[in-house]
Parts: structure tokens; sequence; C-alpha cells
């Protein structure tokens, strides 16, 4: 229908004067660059960190780990089809538990497991479907104020979500594949992101815009997990590589590696108690390192 | 019919982006600033910045002492 056509050209139009517009508003306030801003901060220097715990237990691919809001507990969901719950203090397994949720991701809160929607889990029944991404959602993590959550997937966009509202408040371009990792800076005000790309992204949420890109010429692995210590200087980055490189979130600088694991590092998690950091992997091991 | 349910689909992202492009922004300049500002602030308080001692350390086995 001819009508039709029109309408959706205009429509069309409408979007790319958008997309423009949203181009220039984020121009007209990037004013300078984190790293240029970090250059008066003083390095971290070497950040060497050792293994103090693996952990064995999973008799197949390792998919995702959590640690409790007690920073003791943690648990973790591999291909074998198992949750484990650990004690990370003792090593000891607590919990052994059949997983019915096909997620690569999950995230423990208050709130219940969020998939890609809101479960409620007495109900079982979900409670608001977020629906915005063209491409599978592979990442999630929820605002340090829990008022909001972020998403990252095959389209390589990263949104921010309000839950209540269940709408879509920013998105977020620059990565190149799918974004597999996503995490809140702890002072809710920005995002890291990790992706097939090889790189990780920190977006500030109130500059709209991203600030800086880590990145190296060696690392030629896509990123598939990443965490962030308490202050929010250093980025725990788990690598096809079988590595999980350490990041300076501030001057963009690799400063640490953690080795050990003989397969892809899957899935990384600093506890609320900023004491340590676990990497799980393919390998079906989970390691602990302070 | 596929070519309204497009329209509609198509205005749905038109929404959108308005939603999107009607935002504040602050300055990268001054975001940077207040990122910088909460790392340093909590540099002290962030064990893998600062290290531990091993008896403070809750993943290391503690060691057993015994009376001679």
């Amino acid at each position: 229908m001819a009508a039709e056509k029109a309408e959706m050209d205009a429509l069309k139009k409408e979007c790319d004067g958008l997309r423009a517009q949203i181009e220039a508003a984020r121009k007209a306030v990037n004013d300078g660059s984190m790293t240029a801003a970090a250059s008066g901060v003083a390095s971290v220097g070497r950040v060497q960190l050792k293994l103090r715990k693996t952990l064995k237990g999973h008799l197949a691919k390792i998919y995702a780990m959590h640690w409790s809001a007690d920073s003791r507990q943690m648990v973790s969901a591999s291909q074998d089809g198992k949750l484990l719950i650990w004690d990370c203090f003792t090593g000891n397994k607590l919990i052994r538990t059949p997983s019915g949720l096909k997620t690569p991701d999950l995230c423990l809160c208050p709130l219940p497991v969020i998939v890609s929607c809101l479960w409620d889990l007495e109900t079982g029944k979900q409670k608001v479907i977020f629906t915005n991404h063209i491409g599978d959602c592979m990442s999630l993590a929820l605002s340090p104020d829990m008022s909001t959550f972020i998403s990252g997937a095959c389209d390589s966009l990263a949104k921010l979500w309000d839950v209540r509202e269940g709408s879509c408040k920013q998105t977020f371009s620059g990565h190149t594949s799918d974004i597999n990792a996503i995490s809140f800076f702890q002072s809710g005000n920005a995002i890291i992101t990790g992706s097939d790309d090889c790189q990780c992204k920190m977006y500030d949420l109130r500059a709209d815009q991203e600030v800086i890109c880590y990145q190296d010429s060696s690392l030629n692995a896509g990123v598939t997990s990443l965490a962030v210590s308490s202050s929010g200087r250093l980025i725990f980055a788990g690598y096809d590589d079988f590595n999980c490189h350490i990041w300076d979130s501030l001057k963009g600088e690799k400063v640490g590696v953690l080795s050990g694991h003989d397969n892809r590092v899957s899935c990384t998690g600093v506890p609320d108690d900023g004491m340590g950091v676990c990497t799980g992997s393919w390998d079906s091991f989970l390691k602990l390192w302070n | 019919m596929s070519g309204s349910a497009n329209v509609v689909a198509m205005k749905k992202v038109v929404q959108q982006l308005r939603l999107e492009a009607g935002i504040n922004r602050v300055k990268v300049s001054q975001a940077a600033a207040d990122l910088q500002q909460f790392c340093l602030q909590n540099a002290q308080q962030d064990p893998l910045l600062t290290g531990m001692s091993s008896s403070n350390n809750p993943f290391r086995p503690q060691k057993v002492c015994s009376f001679l």
C-alpha cells in the first residue's frame, strides 16, 4: 500500500533524525577523556594475586557463578546440570541441586532470579518480560540500588532498564560483537561491558556514552566475564585465552593476570566484602584468588 | 496484515528513540572526575589493592597451632 510505505519512510526518516540527535548530544558533552584525566592518578603497579583454593566438584564446563551477600557462600552452575553451593572459607560443598534453568547467567539478589525476565520464585510465574534486544540477551546485572538493571546482547548493544516499569532507558553501542559480560561500577554511575570483539568498555550512564576502552593488541581472545574490585579500580576480565586479565579501570592499562585454568574462563566474581576474586572455567574448576 | 504490524513496530522504535534522545547528559570531564574520586576514596578499603595479612585472609587455610 502506498500510504503505508509513505508512513514507513517517514518513520524511518524520524528514526535516523533521532539517532543523529543522540550522537550530537553525546558529542556535545564529550569534553575530555578519562585516560587524560587519570594521568595525574598514581599507578596501581603490578597487581599480583595468588591462587588460594581450587574448588573441584563439577563434572563439566562451568557457566556461571555468583557470590552470596555473606561473601562466604557462592553458587556455581555447570553444564553437568547441577548448581553447587560452596563454603569458600573451607572449600566444602554445601548443597547440590539439579538446575532447571537453561540460563547462561544467573544473578542472586533479594528480587527473584533474573533471566531475561523477572521471575517470581514462589509462584514460578514471569512477572515482567523485558523485550527490546534484537539478539539473544547474554548478560545481566542489577544496579547497586536495585532500581535498574543492565543487559548485554548478541546485537552488540548494552541497555539500561527500569526494573519496575520494564522500560528501556538508555542504549549503549560501540562493541562490534556479542556482549558476553556486563557489570555496574559500584557508584552506580557507570557500567562495564566485555565482548567477543576482545574489548572491555566502560560507559558512563550520566554522560550517556563510552568513556574508556580496555584493549590490547596482544589480546585476541573474546571476553567472557568480568567483575570489579570493591573500589572500582580493578577490573577482572575472563577471556577465551584461559586467563583472567586485570585492568586499571581509570588508566585503561593491563596491570596483572590470573593464570591457571586449562580452558576458557567463563565466569568471574568479586564478593561484597571485596576480599578476593573467583574465576570459573570450562575446565570444570573454580579458583579463588587474592 | 504484516504491513501495518511493521508500522506499529517502527512507531515503537521511534518512541523509544525519542525517550533516549530526551535525557539530560553530564559532561564527560565531570563524569570522569566523579569516577576517579570514587575509586580513590575507596582505595584504602579495597583489599585487592591494599593486600591483606594471612591471618585476615578468609581463603587462606589457617595454620594449625600446637602447644609444645
